[in-house]
């Protein structure tokens, strides 16, 4: 009897002990995420760097290779990279910038552009592409192709686009769109490069870039750049649709040091330059839900960053109006 | 600061329990009151002045209640209406007022359509608010009743209503439940493991079921109910049976362990909920602490069930309204009270007797009217209450928009495990494992794996309602 209890006992020390192994083990990595949550909104700020491009590639790797819930957990991981990177970046701003003057810098749409290291088409400029678009009839979707992220989903899911193939999954980014397997309705099961392999595409809409914006933006726009480059020598004869990243309401982009609109649209412009006018052309569909403030329309979602089933069908409207002439 | 968060577990938890146990135990109720109160303040640091409105009601109703000592009963009455009208006040002044004055512009419009109506306050709620100030007013009652002396020392009654523990989401505890403990409390350190050991199965509860199941309610709502099919809908509902349970029965759980490692013994907030056969029995098993204050203090002082049906009725009628009103001030909540009311009743005068003989049936009725009712209660908007019940039930007129014919399959692809794994947690079987084996070699293996996993879980989404929501 007595022997029985002091064992038990034992055994609440060895859980007592392991916890407290555990616990500091983990202290240094919670040390480092809160340090990182304050420091967030200064990784634009950062220098590009080969290590800072890789890490998403990396956590892209291991997201293809599971499913289940570890894909979700790793899925969900867009944002780690922020908290790793963010101490090192909070002390290169020795300047002592505050987040509000960091973001005030961006909001003036003439600061944003930094050139992006891709090389860029003839003519390029964001308003050759608002030139000369025509409407069109359902059977110009019968060779198209959506490749993006979850708004490409919605578009697929609630949109009326019924011939359109469609290579999209919530959280899909510019990093792991190369490796991610995707169920394509009608073809089955295949990585984008066993896609447009097989299949010979007339138009390619591309709608990625807000699930990176964690990340280094230099090197995201330098990733998004060799995507469209290979998109390119795949489909040679495709025109290509560079679409705009959604906004995100007001209320979330005024609370969001990463998902918001000065974010967006610095990346948005930046890639709207990857349009000639010629077989890339650059469309932003937030014509269609911005209110006044430039942010998605608060009635049209209701949560902030989608919008709600029932406008996907607007939005295939708009886009039927948005065909390159 | 919530307990499932880095910050909590890994600064302020540490940090206190440190000072705790180093402070002989004559102040350590200083220490936790003082420890509350920068809990407190980390979680209100838009509104400071909140912690000042906290400790004013503490010094407000610690002297009313010393007041009361000796005087007449006719004075200690008096002294009592003060106090809960002071109490009351404040909740109604931020909770109430607005969902009031909306009324109040309701009936001023439909009288003179002219008129603009008064402006809302716009006030926000402070954080516990409803918690402490039923705490608050059980201690004052309960002295005038004579259940105990009016509290002498302000730093144990301080302590009592401040205890970050139960502070912002209960349990709702009575002074009378821990005044031995206030007085002289030893803690052994088998206490302080066991309650760690507590406080991390409700941490998994909440972090890895709850917060993650989330998931598929937000789905929902982001895709527009509108737009959702009937079995999604369903689904979705489930779900947030599953999220609402887990959420609320893993942060009690937590204030249990919690307390536990402090040297008190607080009473359990759920017994098994979903596995009643009642909405009685639901009741008696669903945040228990919320309805014994009901019944202890509303129920019974109007007369419970010893006055006629008819009485007893109102009685359960009036308690329903104002369980309601007190889980939120919209129109919902009024109608959700109003929807256990009746059931309730009907229950009271015989359906429950027959359904306790029948347990299968007790069952399918509970399975379908327990999620019908947090439905009620989760959609504040009606219209957008009305149109997700035309999807749960298609017969009922609604507006269809596009609607994804792979929805459901879609969605139960990504949970079923999840679901599956909620489902078992409402059964007793992990319970009693876990209170037979929580010292066993695997018990152990399970914890650390909670532990871990939770912490993981914490880390990659820094606790942020958007850990599973990617664009």
């Amino acid at each position: 009897m007595n022997n029985r209890r002091r064992k038990r006992k034992n055994r609440q020390w060895l859980f007592a002990l392991l916890f407290a192994v555990s616990f500091f083990a983990a202290m240094p990595f919670v040390v480092r995420a809160l340090g990182g949550q304050e420091g967030a909104p200064a990784v634009e700020a950062a220098p590009p760097s080969d290590t800072q491009a890789e890490s998403p590639a990396d956590s892209a790797h291991v997201e293809s290779g599971d499913d289940g819930s570890a894909s979700q957990i790793a899925d969900s991981s867009d944002t780690p990279g922020v908290p790793e990177e963010a101490p090192e970046n909070a002390s290169d701003d020795a300047g002592g910038i505050s987040d509000n003057d960091m973001q005030d810098q961006d909001i003036p749409a003439d600061s944003a552009p930094e050139q992006p290291s891709y090389p860029q088409g003839p003519g390029s400029s964001g308003n050759a592409a608002s030139d000369g678009f025509t409407t069109v009839e359902d059977s110009y979707f019968d060779d198209a192709l959506f490749i993006g992220d979850s708004r490409t989903v919605g578009l697929s899911e609630y949109g009326d686009l019924q011939n359109a193939d469609f290579f999209a999954t919530t959280g899909m980014s510019v990093y792991n769109v190369l490796t991610e397997t995707v169920s394509v309705p009608s073809v089955g099961k295949v990585t984008l490069d066993e896609l447009l392999g097989g299949m010979t595409y007339g138009k390619v809409y591309f709608m990625l870039g807000i699930n990176e914006l964690g990340y280094d933006f230099n090197s995201t726009v330098e990733k998004y750049g060799q995507v469209v480059d290979y998109i390119r020598e795949k489909q040679p004869d495709a025109i290509i649709y560079i679409e705009a990243n959604l906004h995100v309401t007001k209320s979330r982009s005024d609370s969001d040091k990463i998902f918001n609109n000065s974010n967006i649209d610095r990346f948005n412009s930046a890639i709207s330059s990857l349009a000639n006018g010629q077989d890339i052309f650059y469309i932003d569909v937030n014509e269609l839900f911005d209110d006044e403030s430039g942010s998605l329309d608060e009635a049209y979602t209701s949560d902030n960053a989608h919008v709600l089933g029932k406008y996907y069908a607007t939005w295939c409207q708009w886009l039927r109006e948005k065909a390159a002439a | 600061m919530v307990f499932s968060s880095l910050e909590f577990i890994f600064f302020f938890l540490p940090a206190f329990l440190l000072i705790y146990f180093i402070t002989p135990w004559r102040l350590r109720n200083f220490v936790l009151f003082i420890g509350s109160m920068v809990f407190y303040s980390l979680g209100t640091l838009d509104q400071p002045e909140y912690i000042l409105l906290l400790l004013l009601s503490i010094t407000v109703n610690y002297s009313l209640a010393r007041a009361m000592d000796g005087r007449r009963r006719g004075f200690r009455k008096f002294l009592l209406t003060i106090g809960l009208i002071y109490d009351f006040g404040w909740l109604f002044l931020f909770k109430y007022a607005d969902f009031f004055l909306s009324g109040v512009n309701a009936v001023v419009q439909a009288a003179a359509p002219e008129s603009s109506g008064i402006q809302p306050l716009g006030l926000t709620l402070p954080i516990g608010i409803s918690f402490y100030t039923f705490q608050i007013a059980s201690y004052l009652i309960d002295v005038y009743r004579g259940k105990f002396p009016a509290e002498r020392n302000f730093i144990d009654l301080g302590a009592y209503i401040s205890m970050y523990p139960q502070l912002i989401a209960g349990p709702i505890v009575t002074y009378g439940q821990v005044l031995d403990k206030m007085k002289k409390r030893t803690v052994s350190s088998r206490a302080v493991v066991s309650g760690l050991q507590v406080f991390i199965f409700g941490l998994g509860l909440k972090v890895l079921l709850a917060n993650r199941v989330a998931g598929l309610w937000t789905a929902l709502s982001t895709i527009g109910y509108e737009s959702v099919s009937t079995p999604l809908a369903w689904l979705g509902l489930l779900g947030f049976t599953f999220q609402i349970y887990f959420d609320f029965f893993g942060y009690s759980l937590m204030a249990i362990g919690l307390g536990r490692m402090l040297g008190f013994q607080f009473p359990m907030n759920f017994r098994h909920p979903y596995l009643s056969l009642s909405m009685t029995e639901f009741w008696r098993r669903w945040h228990i602490t919320l309805g014994a204050w009901f019944r202890e203090y509303v129920y019974i002082p109007l007369g419970g069930s010893r006055r006629g049906t008819g009485r007893t009725i109102f009685n359960l009628l009036m308690v329903w309204l104002l369980t309601g009103l007190w889980h939120g001030a919209h129109l919902n909540f009024l109608i959700w009270g109003l929807i256990i009311f009746v059931f309730i009743a009907i229950e009271k005068l015989g359906l429950k007797s027959s359904l306790d003989r029948r347990p299968a049936l007790g069952h399918i009725y509970m399975i379908f009217l327990i999620p019908i009712t947090w439905a009620v209660f989760q959609i504040t908007d009606l219209s957008q209450l009305g149109l997700f019940f035309s999807r749960l039930f298609p017969f009922l007129p609604g507006e269809t928009a596009a609607v994804f014919a792979g929805d459901f399959s879609k969605y139960l692809s990504e949970y079923w495990y999840l679901l599956l794994a909620c489902l078992l947690f409402c059964t007793r079987l992990p319970y009693r494992l876990f209170s037979k084996g929580h010292d066993s070699i695997l018990g152990t293996i399970f914890l650390l794996a909670v532990f871990w996993g939770s912490v993981y879980c914490m880390y990659k989404g820094l606790n942020d309602p958007f850990l599973y929501f990617r664009f």
